[in-house]
């Protein structure tokens, strides 16, 4: 069965760019378009890495991965950053928050997938 | 000196021109004090201090030094006074110049500032509502890239896919022709098997006639022995007779009916190596026909696989040229759209950097109005607050380069990009 990987990102074309990237690679995609809708679209249902921006409107990605890590059943789901922010700071606040991975973006999709296969790694 | 202090004591030197004007008139009020008594003051006492000196050295009596000096004291105050009037009444009337100067002055620079705050306030919203647009628009325009490439990516998918089941009937067809070949190999074989057979059974009937032939011979040799016992018999009788040799006759037609039969005997043998031999040649004859049918399918099988052989070498050069060919334009086009990916995410950075622009319209279109509503006289340069603005739009950015250009503007330097400052793009925790 094919793995499930879960975007947030309020921006539509970084959604498509990131699924088209990932559904290539033979994952399931589920998109959200920032924290909120992402855990009210989670809701218990199975998946196996979450990638999430940081600067959204209504919740952003830190929140979503400190939120998402408190449910039980999302507790060991690996999550990273892709985001536009390269601070050190930034990256300090999501690795705190429980995010695996930091990738900036513009990214390039080799590098996207190098990231998930590592860290989809049973 | 930065852009910002530039400004900043720009700002605090016009303020202070402003209190100055403000001020005029009080300072006026207390020069004319203080110079009326100086006026008044000084050429008196210079003069007393001058008619004592003189008297003092002239010899002369004390009273008179006196009269003098009150006389030359009065002139200095009366001269002090019409000095100081004369002085009084042309600063005044420059004050009063400078005054209508300044006034008007101000009142040209408050109604200027004023119309250039409303020009702020008017048309910051205008290039906002505009920023917006074009983001919504680029957005749009983006989205729909990406829709009709993520659509061209799937059908070279398909495309790549369905040459990859070409292959796969290229391959069944070689599969299926290879079996029909080999069918007709193994065909030829069971053929040649046939014959085979043939020959056996045409052996075999000659091994039972050779049989036939070794019980004649036992027989031939029997009746040899009869014959040769009958005329051991005859010799005996012969000479036990000596003269009467009437039984001697009998013995010789019996030899005379041995050789007969041996005649025979003879015959039928000769008969049968006859056959024997007939059945050997057409076994030869056959053997031989078998053998050069035999050559001929061997023959046909050898270019039947033959051309298996090349068939198979064929398909496979031209499947492993395929396969190259595909690999290699396969990557090209991964590289390609990869590429693709990577550029069409400028939407984001660019909508980003217009949300932060539009951020910091506002906010200095807030500052606009809020100093609309102060005098130009009360205002202060801290109602600006140009470093906590330029902080606020310094904290909005999320983009290295975002930041990188910014400060680089506040400096007025050149952008410089520092490749080892530039941070991993791809970090694990």
């Amino acid at each position: 069965m094919a793995k499930t990987i879960m975007i947030v990102d309020d921006s539509a074309s970084i959604r498509q760019v990131v699924s088209l990237t990932l559904t290539g690679a033979g994952f399931d995609v589920i998109s959200a378009v920032d924290g909120k809708d992402a855990l009210g679209k989670l809701d218990g249902v199975k998946i196996n890495l979450l990638i999430t921006d940081v600067n959204m409107p209504n919740m952003d990605g830190i929140t979503l991965v400190q939120e998402a890590k408190k449910l039980p059943a999302y507790k060991f789901t690996p999550m990273m950053m892709l985001t536009t922010e390269a601070s050190d700071e930034k990256k300090q606040a999501g690795r705190a928050a429980g995010a695996k991975a930091w990738l900036v973006k513009p990214f390039q999709p080799p590098m996207l997938l190098k990231a998930v296969s590592k860290l989809m790694l049973p | 000196m930065t852009r910002i202090q530039e400004l900043e004591s720009r700002a605090a030197v016009n303020c202070w021109h402003h209190k100055f004007l403000g001020d005029f008139k009080m300072s006026k009020l207390k020069i004319k004090m203080n110079s009326q008594n100086i006026f008044y003051l000084f050429p008196s006492v210079m003069g007393l201090i001058a008619a004592c000196l003189v008297s003092w050295l002239s010899g002369a009596s004390v009273v008179i030094s006196l009269v003098v000096a009150v006389i030359l004291a009065v002139n200095g105050v009366v001269v002090g006074a019409y000095l100081f009037k004369k002085l009084q009444a042309d600063l005044a009337s420059q004050a009063e110049i400078e005054r209508e100067r300044s006034d008007a002055l101000y009142e040209r620079t408050e109604s200027y500032v004023s119309v250039f705050e409303q020009l702020f306030i008017d048309v910051i919203p205008v290039i906002s509502n505009q920023v917006d647009m074009s983001k919504k628009h680029t957005e749009q325009e983006v989205l729909t890239l990406s829709e009709k490439f993520s659509e061209m990516a799937a059908q070279i998918g398909a495309l790549v896919s369905s040459q990859a089941n070409d292959d796969g009937h290229l391959i069944g067809n070689l599969l299926e022709g290879t079996e029909e070949i080999l069918n007709g190999v193994v065909g030829q074989l069971s053929a040649i098997n046939e014959a085979g057979q043939v020959m056996i059974e045409e052996m075999r009937q000659l091994s039972s006639q050779s049989a036939e032939l070794d019980g004649m011979a036992q027989e031939v040799r029997e009746v040899a022995g009869d014959i040769h016992l009958l005329s051991l018999n005859a010799a005996i009788e012969a000479a036990r007779a000596g003269s009467q040799g009437s039984g001697f006759a009998v013995v010789a037609s019996e030899v005379r009916n041995l050789a007969k039969t041996s005649s025979e005997t003879g015959s039928r043998i000769s008969e049968t190596v006859e056959s024997i031999n007939a059945a050997m040649e057409s076994a030869l004859n056959t053997a031989e026909i078998t053998g050069n049918e035999d050559k001929e399918r061997i023959h046909v099988s050898e270019t039947y696989i033959a051309k298996v052989l090349s068939d198979i070498e064929s398909t496979l050069i031209s499947f492993k040229n395929n396969t190259d060919a595909l690999t290699e334009n396969n990557a090209q086009i991964q590289t390609d759209i990869y590429s693709v990916m990577t550029a069409l995410q400028f939407q984001d950075r660019v909508s980003q950097m217009l949300d932060h622009a539009t951020h910091n319209l506002s906010d200095l279109s807030a500052v606009a109005e809020k100093n609309k509503a102060i005098r130009l006289a009360d205002r202060s340069p801290e109602s600006i607050q140009v470093s906590k603005l330029m902080e606020a739009m310094e904290l909005r950015y999320t983009m290295p380069d975002e930041l990188l250009q910014h400060k680089a503007t506040v400096s007025g330097e050149a952008v410089v990009v520092d490749d080892a400052e530039i941070e991993e793009e791809l970090t694990f925790f």
